[in-house]
C-alpha cells in the first residue's frame, strides 16, 4: 500500500515564553527564558522553587466560560492551542468530512490540578462530597474529548500517555493514521499542567529538578557541565496534520512535511536512561529509515535535552553512536533550556518549534551553555541562534519508563 | 435553615453555576430550554443545593423539575417539611 504524504498546516501554542506562534517564535529565536520563581502556590520546604509557569494566559480568551469552569488547567491548554491551530490552518470545518478528522493529544499526567484540589477537600469534608464532575475532569482523555466535542470531530480520538515522549508520540501516531488513510486530518500535539503542589513535589522528591533557585532563568542548562536537573514547565501545543493533496486542494499554507517517525523502548528502568544510549540511538535510526533518508540528510536535531546529567550524556552518546564523526557537524539545540520540561507537552511544543525552524531557516539556541562537559562535546548552538540551511531535521523525546519517540520533519519546497 | 431565603439562594446558585446575571433567572425560566442546563449542570446543581441547604436530594426530583419555581418548591418542601 502506498503511504500518503502528510504536512503541517496549522500551529497553536501556549508556553511560558510566549502564547501564540509569533510571540513564541520571537522568544525562542532570541533565546528568552520563561522560567521564574514559583508564586502561585506555597513552595516552602521544596528543594526546587522555580518553574516555567504560563503567566500571560486567560483561558476565557479562547474557551467558553462554562467550559473553563468545568475543566482542568491542562484541558485549557489543549483547547486554546487547538483553537489557535485550527484557526491558523484556515480549515472550514463546516465543509469538511469530520468523520475523517481525528484528535490525538499527548499528556503524561491528565487533570492533576483538579485531582489534587479534590483530594485536599475530601480530607476535610469527606469523600462523599467529591465534586460530581471529578471523573470527566481528571481523566487523561478529557483533553482530546473536549477538543472533539468543541469542533464536532468524529474521527479517532485519544490521548497518548508516554510521560515525556507523549507529545512527540501523539504527532507520530497522527502521522501514521493519515499515512495509512484512516483519516485525512488530525488535531495533534501535547499538553501538561503539572505545576501543582503534589505533582511538583513528586518531581522534587525524585531528585530530578534543578536547585538553582537564585537564578531561575539560568537554571535549565542542557549539556552544560554544571547542569543540576530539569526545571519543570507547563503548556500546550496544537498542530494540524493534513494529507498532502487535501492541503494542496484547498491551497493551505504548509509549514513543513512530516517525513518519518520512530518509537521504541529501552525496557531498562522507570527513570534512568541507558547511559550507552542504545535505545535512543536506535529510535533515531528507525525514524531516519522511515523517512527514507540517510544520516547525512539530517541538518539539525531538536534534542530531548532535559538538563539532567544522565539524559544529556546519554543523548549525546546516542547521537555520536548514530552519526559517528559527522555528529560534530550537526547543530543540536534544546527548547527546554528556555521553557523547562513540560512533560507531555514538551514533544508537541518542540514539534511547533521544528515547524517554525524549517519555515524560518533559523535555529534557536541552547541558552545557559557556558562550561563544556567532556562527555557532551557536540555543537549545541550555544546561547546565540543562527541562520542555517535546513532541509530535514529531527526531534527527540525520551520519556520516563524508557518510552522513546523521534520525528523527522522536512522543509516544504512547494 | 429557616433563615436562608430559598428562592434567592436557588437563584444565586444557578447564576453562579451558569455564569449569568442573577436577574436573568426568573421563577418561570425553564431549566433546559431557557437556562441551557445540561445533564452535567443538573448534577452540579443537586450537589450545590445539597451542600448549601444540608439536605439530601433524590435523583428524580431535580431531573424532573421543569422550571426554577419547581426547584424552589422542592427545596422548600425538604428544608421545611410540613
Amino acid at each position: 500500500m502506498q503511504k500518503r504524504r502528510v504536512v503541517i498546516t496549522g500551529l497553536g501554542i501556549v508556553a511560558c515564553n510566549g502564547v501564540g506562534k509569533d510571540e513564541f517564535w520571537r522568544a525562542n529565536a532570541r533565546g528568552l527564558s520563561g522560567i521564574d520563581t514559583i508564586s502561585h502556590f506555597d513552595i516552602e520546604g521544596f528543594d526546587s522553587k522555580i518553574a516555567g509557569y504560563v503567566k500571560n494566559f486567560n483561558p476565557c480568551d479562547f474557551i467558553p466560560a462554562q467550559t473553563v469552569k468545568r475543566t482542568d488547567r491542562y484541558v485549557h491548554f489543549g483547547l486554546a492551542s487547538a483553537k489557535m491551530a485550527i484557526e491558523d490552518s484556515r480549515l472550514d470545518l463546516l465543509n469538511e468530512d469530520r468523520n475523517r478528522i481525528g484528535v490525538i493529544i499527548g499528556s503524561g499526567l491528565g487533570g492533576v490540578l483538579f485531582h489534587e484540589e479534590q483530594m485536599i477537600m475530601a480530607l476535610d469534608k469527606g469523600a462523599h462530597r467529591l465534586n460530581p464532575l471529578c471523573v470527566p475532569r481528571i481523566t487523561p482523555n478529557a483533553v482530546s474529548s473536549h477538543i472533539g466535542i468543541e469542533y464536532g470531530l468524529l474521527g479517532p480520538n485519544m490521548v497518548i500517555s508516554t510521560a515525556c515522549a507523549s507529545g512527540t508520540q501523539a504527532i507520530g501516531e497522527a502521522f501514521r493514521k493519515i499515512q495509512y488513510s484512516d483519516i485525512d486530518l488530525c488535531v495533534t500535539g501535547g499538553v501538561e499542567a503539572p505545576l501543582t503542589r503534589f505533582t511538583f513535589g513528586a518531581y522534587c522528591s525524585l531528585r530530578v529538578t534543578s536547585k538553582r533557585n537564585d537564578i531561575p532563568q539560568e537554571a535549565s542548562r542542557p549539556f552544560d557541565k554544571t547542569r543540576d536537573g530539569s526545571v519543570l514547565g507547563e503548556g500546550g501545543a496544537g498542530l494540524i496534520l493534513e494529507e498532502l493533496n487535501h492541503a494542496l486542494a484547498r491551497n493551505a499554507h504548509i509549514y513543513a512535511e512530516v517525513k518519518g517517525y520512530g518509537a521504541n523502548s529501552g525496557a531498562y528502568h522507570m527513570v534512568m536512561p541507558d547511559l550507552e544510549g542504545k535505545d535512543a540511538c536506535s529510535v533515531m535510526a528507525i525514524a531516519i529509515k522511515d523517512a527514507h533518508l540517510e544520516n547525512k540528510d539530517i541538518h539539525y536535531i531538536n534534542a530531548h535535552a532535559t538538563s539532567t546529567q544522565a539524559n544529556d550524556q546519554a543523548e549525546t552518546r546516542a547521537i555520536k553512536n548514530l552519526f559517528g564523526e559527522k555528529a560534530y557537524q550537526v547543530p543540536i539545540s534544546s527548547t527546554k533550556s528556555m521553557i523547562g520540561h513540560s512533560i507531555g507537552a514538551a514533544g508537541g511544543i518542540e514539534g511547533v518549534v521544528c515547524a517554525l525552524i524549517l519555515e524560518n531557516q533559523f535555529i534557536p539556541p541552547t541558552i545557559n551553555y557556558h562550561e563544556k562537559d567532556p562527555l557532551c562535546d557536540l555543537d549545541y548552538v550555544p546561547n546565540q541562534g543562527r541562520s542555517a540551511k535546513i532541509v530535514n531535521l529531527m526531534s527527540n523525546s525520551f520519556g520516563f519508563g524508557n518510552c522513546n519517540a523521534c520525528l523527522i520533519f522536512s522543509k516544504w519546497e512547494g | 435553615m429557616a433563615d436562608i431565603n430559598v428562592e434567592q439562594t436557588v437563584k444565586e446558585i444557578l447564576a453562579s453555576q451558569l455564569n449569568v446575571d442573577i436577574n436573568t433567572i426568573k421563577n418561570d425560566s425553564r431549566m433546559a430550554e431557557d437556562l441551557n442546563l445540561d445533564s452535567f449542570g443538573a448534577v452540579e446543581l443537586v450537589f450545590a443545593l445539597e451542600e448549601k441547604f444540608v439536605i439530601k436530594i433524590s435523583d428524580q426530583s431535580v431531573y424532573t423539575a421543569k422550571t426554577v419555581q419547581d426547584i424552589i418548591d422542592y427545596v422548600a418542601s425538604v428544608v421545611a417539611p410540613k
